[in-house]
């Protein structure tokens, strides 16, 4: 049964934050309307959509949650001064309410934005774009917010003390990393189709393969920051959250994330003929996809299995299950409408002159 | 592109904007009783910094407020301060120009000239607070052979000494290099001999061929990918000199996001106090529009916003861990002996700059200086509230004590200001204070090749040859993105 909860809530967190992820590079698209976003608008929005079955998927949680979650074992909380300190904020209700708040904000603000801009493809007023930015720039400050809490009652609370500022911030670089590799990898993929073929270029491309390699270099600066922080203070209530991940076997796993989430797509999206071609750019979204799987595996196992490594079979089987899921429910979304956004006039210009 | 629209005011061409700014540091005349104003208000504080700096060689750093246990004060306070500032500039010239952001075109020299100022006077800190300044080379690593030690590699106030000393170095180069196609305008454009002279030596022969144009752009593309890591980097290491420790209050791992966020925000507060004036003193609204403005204060925003959801985190996360001296040290920041000082903090940072979502206020000219002046305040009393607020009361109660900076801690601080605005005020009488060639650039870009058939162009072309900025017809650009 634990096992079973624990690789549940792995999954669970991953596909969230690629909805997450999703979500957010579309209110950042809507902010600041940059070019390089409209070719994937489609993937963004649909991966927002997914939110609605992410949150229905949520409520297996709280089936399992002492399997999990130190603050929900009386046993320990009685033993525990710090766990009591937190034990209003955990009360069961409040736990609730706030997960149905984050989900409550995330839905109904993409569900808007994606009216909006289905509205503005059927009537052509130009004023629902502004309507979209108005909504998004505070918007961005939602999800911030609701970010930083989802992250710090779901991943950060599975260690009884640790706590840290940097947590829901390296969560954000996180989910836009996980998004913007997905939505590359699938407009890559199906670069050589039409109408996809009519917008890829090698100018998009490198636009794409290079805010792909800031997003990689935000995430490396803030989880080396982290690390570099608690790891020098060396203080009891939080360096055992580093110590449980490295021990046991587990050590592997960020040892080889150094390479495979860093230097290795850093160096390579460093080169431009790199970027240049869809190929070559699809490969290095995936590789980073599966680090990222590693990454959250990485988060959230080593506390829950403390004799060390191990990888259980419902780990793979549960995760490919949500992530069936997921993906029919994205397939699904993305049919409903034109593979390429047409309220835009520029992605509409790229349109007729291919 | 339909943006850059707004990036030039008025009806421009190559000879105008020649005219417009290269004649400024050419003529006293084109200099506004302003300028003179500025000039002896900046001297008469910078003499402030002389005697306090000449009073702390000869008695040592005693004079100043620092005691036990706040053995961190003023000087640390406006080093990061000052060197927070400088951060703009480099956003501006480095990680903008990687971005292909033209709008930075007109008010990058500006923002450069902005961070080597600013870096000279956070750097003047450090080195006193030593108090033998005369040994600093001590901080380097010149080995064993010749100290009999090294540095301590571990501590990350030897990183700082790289960092800054790394940051200072390419700042420079990239601003001289950025430089050198306008002083060659400004050689060809100067009548007297020493001023021809003058520029010609700092012009460095250039003179405009295809080849120092393809060579000029590799150059800046290779600064600009220095110095973009380093916009992250300084300010990080800088919070790392305090998240290192095991403080509360210090020991906060957002530390290096939300300082290099708060270093922006207060750069570009400080590039619109110095721009928002100069630009209506000397007329050059055309080049530094409205939308120059309005994009400056949107950034102020983003960055502000995130020093903000900063304050919140502390707040929230010094609760969550449970931890005594956690929730002591923000009872403390908040209702303690300092609290004046926090309470103006959120204000000053948290609440004023929520004014810049109004499309109106962004644009308000005198609004605009207004809370450009409160956010540099603000971001000194974060300073103030991250340094002796914290240090002033740490784990033991016996160990108690107050802060209270000396007069010569003050008239160091305004003194350094004095030296600022000296230091930027020459800048605007000798250099062109707006990038002549990058504003060809943008017009070129702007109106294609339609200028080129302009007669007056032409004429201009003749005129001044090679040198007078970007040759206009058949050169193309490299792309300036990577």
């Amino acid at each position: 049964m634990s096992n079973l909860f624990q690789s549940y809530l792995f999954s669970l967190i991953f596909w969230v934050s690629l909805s997450l992820g999703c979500f957010g590079l579309m209110l950042l698209h809507h902010t600041i309307r940059g070019k390089w976003g409209l070719p994937i608008l489609r993937f963004l929005e649909a991966g927002s959509m997914t939110l609605v079955l992410m949150g229905v998927l949520f409520l297996v949680v709280f089936a399992g949650l002492p399997y999990l979650y130190p603050w929900a074992r009386p046993d320990e909380v009685a033993k525990d001064p710090i766990l009591q300190h937190r034990a209003g904020y955990y009360q069961l209700w409040f736990f609730a309410a706030r997960f149905a708040l984050y989900f409550a904000v995330w839905i109904l603000i993409s569900w808007l934005l994606i009216k909006w801009t289905r509205l503005q493809e059927k009537t052509g007023d130009s004023r629902y774009a502004q309507k979209r930015t108005n909504l998004s720039a505070p918007a961005i400050i939602a999800y911030a917010v609701t970010v930083t809490f989802a992250s710090t009652d779901w991943v950060m609370s599975l260690d009884a003390h640790w706590s840290s500022t940097m947590f829901g911030f390296l969560y954000m670089a996180s989910q836009a990393l996980t998004a913007m590799a997905f939505a590359i990898f699938l407009l890559t993929w199906r670069a050589s189709q039409k109408p996809y073929s009519e917008v890829v270029n090698p100018a998009l491309t490198r636009d794409l393969g290079n805010i792909l390699l800031a997003f990689t270099l935000l995430w490396a600066y803030l989880s080396f920051s982290q690390y570099l922080i608690i790891w020098s203070a060396n203080l009891p209530e939080l360096i055992p959250y580093y110590i449980k991940r490295n021990k046991g076997g587990w050590n592997w796993l960020p040892t080889a994330m150094l390479f495979g989430q860093f230097f290795v797509p850093f160096l390579l999206l460093l080169i431009p003929s790199v970027k240049a071609k869809t190929r070559n750019l699809m490969m290095i979204a995936g590789w980073i996809l599966v680090w990222r799987i590693v990454d959250i595996f990485w988060q959230i196992i080593p506390v829950l299995r403390p004799d060390g490594f191990s990888i259980r079979a419902t780990d793979p089987i549960v995760f490919l299950a949500i992530g069936a899921l997921w993906m029919g429910f994205f397939f699904w979304q993305l049919k409903q409408r034109s593979p390429l956004p047409t309220h835009d006039p520029r992605l509409q210009e790229a349109l007729d002159h291919a | 592109m339909s943006t850059q629209e707004r990036l030039i005011a008025g009806e421009h061409n190559y000879v105008t904007i020649n005219e417009k700014i290269a004649t400024i540091p050419l003529s006293q005349k084109k200099h506004p009783p302003q300028w003179a104003v500025t000039l002896l208000i900046g001297f008469m504080i910078m003499q402030l910094l002389m005697v306090a700096v000449t009073y702390l060689l000869y008695r040592g750093v005693g004079i100043w407020g620092i005691n036990q246990p706040v053995g961190w004060g003023f000087d640390i306070i406006n080093f990061v301060w000052w060197i927070g500032i400088g951060h703009a500039g480099t956003l501006i010239s480095a990680i903008l120009l990687l971005m292909r952001q033209y709008w930075r075109n007109s008010i990058n020299r500006f923002a450069e000239t902005m961070t080597l100022f600013a870096v000279a006077c956070a750097g003047m800190y450090p080195l006193l607070h030593t108090g033998r300044p005369w040994v600093a080379y001590w901080l380097f690593p010149i080995g064993p052979n010749v100290l009999g030690m090294w540095p301590q590699f571990r501590s990350p106030l030897i990183w700082d000494v790289f960092a800054i000393n790394t940051y200072i170095t390419v700042s420079a180069i990239f601003w001289f290099v950025g430089l050198i196609p306008d002083f060659a305008t400004m050689r060809d454009r100067a009548r007297i001999k020493l001023v021809q002279w003058i520029y010609g030596l700092l012009a460095m022969g250039w003179r405009g061929s295809a080849q120092h144009w393809q060579r000029y752009e590799t150059a800046s593309l290779l600064l600009a990918g220095l110095s973009t890591p380093l916009v992250l980097s300084v300010h990080s290491i800088v919070s790392l000199d305090f998240a290192v420790s095991n403080l509360p209050g210090w020991h906060v791992t957002f530390f290096p996001p939300y300082f290099v966020a708060g270093a922006i925000f207060a750069g570009f507060a400080m590039v619109l106090l110095l721009a928002l004036p100069i630009r209506a003193w000397y007329k050059v609204k055309d080049y530094i529009t409205m939308t120059h403005v309005d994009w400056m204060a949107k950034i102020m925003l983003a960055t502000g916003l995130i020093v903000f959801y900063g304050y919140l985190a502390e707040i929230f996360y010094a609760w969550y861990s449970g931890s005594k001296f956690e929730m002591d040290m923000m009872w403390n920041r908040m209702f303690g002996p300092y609290w004046p000082f926090y309470w103006s903090l959120i204000l000053c940072n948290g609440l004023v700059p929520q004014l810049l979502w109004a499309p109106k206020m962004r644009r308000n000219i005198v609004g605009l200086f207004i809370i450009s002046l409160i956010v540099s305040i603000g971001m000194w009393l974060e300073r103030f509230i991250i340094i002796p607020v914290t240090l002033h009361r740490d784990f033991l109660p016996s160990s108690w004590g107050f802060y209270n900076p000396s007069l010569w801690d003050w008239m160091m601080f305004i003194g350094t200001i004095g030296f600022f605005i000296f230091g930027m005020i020459m800048f605007v009488r000798l250099l062109p204070m707006i990038n002549i060639f990058e504003m060809k650039d943008l017009l070129h870009r702007m109106h294609g090749h339609s200028r080129n058939g302009h007669s007056k162009t032409d004429h201009a072309a003749a005129d001044h040859p090679p040198a007078d900025g970007k040759p206009s017809a058949g050169q193309t650009q490299p792309e300036t993105g990577s």
